[in-house]
C-alpha cells in the first residue's frame, strides 16, 4: 500500500483543496508542485484527496439521481389521487380539531412538535487552550446531528460551564431524551448569572410538555412573562393537555 | 473542441447529467439484450460511471473527451459480463451465450471497479449532515457563504465541518484499503 502522511491538518488540507480545484495564484501553484515533486506521501496524498472529492461528487449525484427515478416512479399515483387525499385529509383534519378542543385528548408529544425547533449551535473556532477545544470540537459534532458524540466529548471537559450545561440539555432533547436533558437545562435556567438562563427555561418547559408535566411545564413558562412564544404555549397547553 | 483540462475544470453536476444522458439509454439496450432488465441496468450502469469518473479525475483516463463516453461504455459492459459469469444470475437460459470480453479490458477495470465500490461504502458511512455539506461544495459547487446561509451555519463552521467529514471519509477509505 502507499505511504501517506499521518496527519493532514486543516491548512494542508486546504492548500491541497485549492491546488486541485485550481483557486491557487500561478505562484503557488509552482511552489506547490516543487513540494509535490520533492515528496512522495505529499505527491501520494493529493492524490487520495483527488479520488475522495471525485467520490463525493459522483456518489452525490448517484443519490440525487435515485431520488429523482423514485419520485418519478410515484409521480402518477399522486396526479390521480391527489383530489380524494386533500378531501380525506381535510375531513380528518376537521374531526381532530374538533375532538382536540372538545375533550382535550392532545399528547404533550404533539403540542412539543409543534413548538419545537433545536437550537442551531455556535459558530465553531477550533483552536486555543485543551477545553476550548473540546468544546468546538463537541460543538461540530453538535452541528452534524451526531448529538451523542458532542455529549460524549463535553462529558469529558474538566471544568463544566453553564454553556456546556446548556448545550448539552438541548443535545438530548435534539436526541429525543427529554428526561436526560432535564437535569442539564435546569442548572441553567436556576443560574441568573448565564446568559442561557431564558432559553433554557423555554427548552426546559418544552422538555416537561414531552414528558406530559403540565404543571412543570407551565410552572417554567410563567417565568418568561414577556415572550410571545411562551403565551401560546402556555394557551395550548392549557387548551389541549388533559 | 474542448480539451481535456478546461473539461475537467467544468460543473460536476452538469458533467456527470450529460454523461448519464449519452450513455444509459445504449447501455440498458446493451443489458436487454443480454439478459438483464431495466433495474440490473440502472445499477451497473452507476457502478461504471463511479469508476470511469474516479479515473477521469485521477488521472487515470487520458484520452481525449469524445473518448471517455466509449471508456465509459467499455467499464459498463465489462461489468455487465463480469456480473453474468458470476452465476448469481439464476435467469440466464443456456441457449444465451455471455458476450466474451474485450482484450482491452484488463485487471485494471476490475480493481477501478474495487475501489469505486469500496469508496462509495465509505461515502455512505458518512452522517447526512456530512454528506450534505461537501456534497453541496464539491458537486453543486456551492460557496462557503451559500452552504452557511442554507444550513444557518457560520462560514468558518462550514469550513470546519468539510474539514472533518473528509478527513473522516479519508480515514474510512484508508483503513478499506488495508482490508482490500
Amino acid at each position: 500500500m502507499m505511504e501517506y502522511k499521518d496527519n493532514i491538518d486543516k491548512e494542508l488540507f486546504e492548500k491541497i483543496e485549492a491546488y486541485i480545484q485550481n483557486r491557487m495564484n500561478a505562484g503557488d501553484r509552482t511552489a506547490f508542485e516543487k513540494e509535490i515533486q520533492a515528496d512522495e506521501t505529499l505527491r501520494n496524498e493529493v492524490a487520495l484527496q483527488r479520488q475522495l472529492i471525485a467520490s463525493v461528487q459522483v456518489f452525490t449525484h448517484h443519490k440525487e439521481d435515485s431520488f429523482k427515478a423514485s419520485s418519478d416512479v410515484k409521480a402518477p399515483v399522486k396526479k390521480m389521487r391527489h383530489v380524494w387525499m386533500y378531501a380525506a385529509a381535510a375531513v380528518t383534519a376537521l374531526i381532530a380539531v374538533t375532538w382536540f378542543y372538545q375533550y382535550k385528548t392532545a399528547t404533550g408529544e404533539q403540542v412539543y412538535a409543534n413548538y419545537f425547533t433545536p437550537d442551531a449551535g455556535l459558530p465553531v473556532m477550533m483552536s486555543g487552550e485543551n477545553d476550548r477545544y473540546d468544546f468546538y470540537n463537541g460543538m461540530v459534532s453538535y452541528k452534524e446531528g451526531e448529538y451523542d458524540k458532542a455529549i460524549e466529548i463535553w462529558r469529558g471537559i474538566a471544568q463544566p460551564s453553564d454553556t456546556i450545561s446548556y448545550f448539552t440539555g438541548v443535545a438530548y432533547l435534539n436526541n429525543k431524551n427529554a428526561e436526560a436533558s432535564i437535569a442539564h437545562l435546569a442548572t441553567v435556567a436556576l443560574n441568573d448569572k448565564s446568559a442561557w438562563q431564558q432559553k433554557a427555561i423555554w427548552y426546559l418547559a418544552l422538555a416537561y410538555v414531552k414528558m406530559n408535566n403540565k404543571d412543570k411545564a407551565l410552572e417554567w413558562l410563567n417565568k418568561l412573562p414577556d415572550n410571545e412564544q411562551a403565551k401560546l404555549l402556555m394557551r395550548d397547553i392549557q387548551k389541549t393537555l388533559p | 473542441m474542448k480539451t481535456l483540462t478546461n473539461w475537467l475544470q467544468e460543473d460536476p453536476e452538469r458533467a456527470l447529467s450529460r454523461i448519464y444522458s449519452e450513455n444509459f439509454s445504449w447501455f440498458e439496450q446493451y443489458v436487454l439484450q443480454n439478459s438483464g432488465n431495466s433495474d440490473d441496468a440502472r445499477d451497473i450502469f452507476q457502478e461504471g460511471i463511479a469508476a470511469a469518473w474516479l479515473n477521469l479525475k485521477s488521472g487515470k483516463f487520458s484520452g481525449t473527451p469524445d473518448r471517455f463516453n466509449a471508456y465509459v461504455r467499455q467499464i459498463c459492459k465489462y461489468k455487465w459480463i463480469d456480473e453474468l459469469r458470476s452465476g448469481n444470475r439464476k435467469k440466464i437460459s443456456y441457449t444465451e451465450t455471455i458476450p466474451e470480453k474485450d482484450d482491452t479490458e484488463s485487471n485494471t477495470t476490475s480493481d477501478s471497479l474495487e475501489q469505486s465500490t469500496a469508496l462509495k461504502k465509505c461515502f455512505l458511512q458518512l452522517g447526512e449532515k456530512c454528506q450534505k455539506v461537501v456534497g453541496m461544495f464539491y458537486y453543486k459547487k456551492k460557496s462557503l457563504a451559500e452552504i452557511a446561509h442554507d444550513t444557518q451555519n457560520t462560514e468558518d463552521s462550514i469550513k470546519t465541518i468539510k474539514y472533518r467529514c473528509m478527513m473522516q471519509l479519508r480515514k474510512l477509505f484508508l483503513e478499506e484499503m488495508k482490508r482490500m
